[in-house]
């Protein structure tokens, strides 16, 4: 990854990069905030089938939207990431989702989650968050008594009869799909493109942002926030999976330095172990006879061998 | 005396690759919501916990002396408001109770439970496993320091075990953090001096 420092004389620290084989099984956007393709388009996705779905999208995806690798630049980028409800949807089973993290099993919208972070406290918006509330989620279900969590979460009572706030967004997002391009034109042509390739999978978009990279006058990036690129900007270290981009050995960073599996399922984190992600079983398609569906998604999604392929999104 | 100290590490080593640790403490996932409904109501919240004591003479001494000797040096070196390298803390105080037998650790702390911990692990798990590795089921530790509440994750399930819900507890200064307490502090000192020279005026002007 880039790590231009904002700050005037602060010391090249170059650039680093995953080993292989870890290189091809991350998305690109773990290491790279596409710098070189400054435009693009976020498409927050909804699946709008009945019930359980096919996973046969993610092939058509590939053909018109690859997801990229993390092994090198490439001309134009894709980064896909997936919700909670998406993977219901799409027919992970009950046992599978509840290996996930409790963040992102819960979702952004959790009641304790919303307080914690300063969004909502008392049934009110605080002032960190748009008029009227959040646009768009997963629309992730609250969390129900535990022993009917399994059974869907009906009733949505805690053993003390405290009853969770259900908070909804008018757009629901299962997945989104990120496209990095060189020019607006190529950026706005490609997306109709996938759009219309998902379209016949019931896939719909339902909310399209703009990406612009935005550099100043001295050429520094600032995201959509307004934050310049290089502040704060984490440096995961991991002798095992990272070098510099010359091949030597990646230094620790003092300040700003991370383990690795901070960031990236499968590695040491800061609680000196590998950090833990979802298992699924061997046979993901399990008693609900949904093979298909993994065959296509497999690769995409965290499991046991390839811990780090998919993003997810809460 | 080299002698008597190699054997008393030696028995502490023994002791320590003896003692049997939870790997996975059992969770109840009912009252950690519950825990979690009461808490990150203000920027402070508060934990309560406690522990069985490991049993035996050496640890009987090592456990005593280790929290006096904890608590000496952090007077000496903790005066300026914060614990080392962690400006999020109120207060910490363990106790023992039940006639020796339980150690019981009250915080009020700024931010959720999990970014408490995780400073704790991060950044001074030396002494956090100095001060409660002597309870039962506590992470495996190495020579008292080493190890323990390294384990970031087994460690989090072991506290949240030890813990209880908190239906009340008191803050001296409910609204404000530990670094805003002290901000307070540097201006009332300032307040209080009779002449300011030209840089700490500077810097007291800073701080409003």
């Amino acid at each position: 990854m880039d790590q231009r420092a904002v700050s005037e004389g602060a010391p090249n620290r170059g650039s680093w990069r995953l080993k292989a084989p870890h290189d091809v099984l991350t998305q690109g956007l773990v290491v790279s905030g596409f710098g070189s393709l400054p435009t693009g388009r976020a498409l927050f996705l909804q699946f709008a089938w009945d019930g359980v779905g096919t996973g046969a999208w993610l092939d058509t995806l590939a053909t018109v939207a690859p997801v990229t690798d993390a092994d090198g630049r490439e001309a134009r980028a894709t980064a896909l990431s997936f919700a909670y409800t998406g993977l219901k949807k799409m027919g992970l089973s009950p046992a599978a989702l509840a290996t996930f993290a409790a963040p992102f099993r819960e979702g952004m919208l959790q009641e304790d989650r919303l307080r914690r972070i300063g969004d909502r406290r008392n049934g009110e918006w605080l002032g960190t968050v748009i008029e009227g509330g959040p646009k768009w989620s997963a629309n992730t279900p609250r969390r129900g008594a535990l022993a009917e969590v399994e059974g869907g979460q009906s009733a949505a009572l805690t053993a003390t009869g405290h009853r969770e706030e259900q908070i909804t967004t008018p757009i629901t997002v299962h997945a989104l799909l990120l496209l990095y391009d060189t020019d607006e034109e190529a950026a706005e042509k490609w997306a109709e493109e996938v759009e219309a390739r998902l379209a016949p999978h019931q896939i719909k978009v339902a909310h399209k942002l703009p990406l612009d990279l935005r550099p100043d006058e001295r050429g520094v990036a600032r995201e959509h926030f307004g934050f310049a690129d290089g502040i704060s900007q984490p440096i995961p270290y991991d002798d095992a999976a990272i070098v510099l981009s010359d091949g030597s050995a990646a230094p620790r960073d003092k300040w700003n330095g991370v383990p690795l599996g901070e960031i990236l399922l499968g590695h040491v984190n800061g609680h000196h172990e590998r950090a833990p992600g979802p298992i699924l079983p061997d046979d993901p398609g399990g008693s609900r006879g949904n093979p298909k569906i993994w065959s296509h998604a497999y690769d995409y999604i965290y499991h046991h061998h390839h811990p780090q392929r998919g993003i997810l999104l809460v | 005396m080299p002698l008597s100290l190699l054997v008393i590490v030696g028995w502490l080593r023994f002791l320590e690759m003896r003692d049997s640790a939870h790997d996975d403490p059992p969770i109840d996932e009912e009252v950690v919501r519950q825990m979690a409904q009461r808490e990150d109501w203000i920027p402070q919240n508060h934990m309560g916990s406690v522990v069985l004591i490991k049993p035996g003479v050496l640890r009987t001494i090592i456990v005593r002396a280790g929290h006096l000797g904890l608590g000496l040096m952090l007077r000496v070196t903790a005066t300026n408001g914060y614990l080392g390298s962690m400006r999020t803390v109120h207060f910490a105080h363990w106790a023992f109770v039940n006639n020796g037998g339980r150690l019981m650790f009250f915080s009020n702390f700024d931010q959720s439970w999990e970014s408490y911990l995780d400073d704790f692990i991060e950044k001074a798990h030396d002494g956090l496993t100095l001060a409660w590795g002597c309870g039962t089921g506590f992470p495996a530790t190495r020579f008292l320091i080493q190890d323990g509440a390294s384990h970031g994750r087994k460690f989090k399930n072991w506290a949240r075990h030890s813990m209880a819900i908190s239906r009340f507890w008191y803050s001296a200064y409910r609204d404000l953090t530990v670094d805003q307490v002290e901000r307070n502090n540097r201006i009332a000192d300032g307040l209080r001096r009779v002449k300011l020279s030209e840089k700490d005026a500077a810097a007291w002007i800073n701080e409003l």
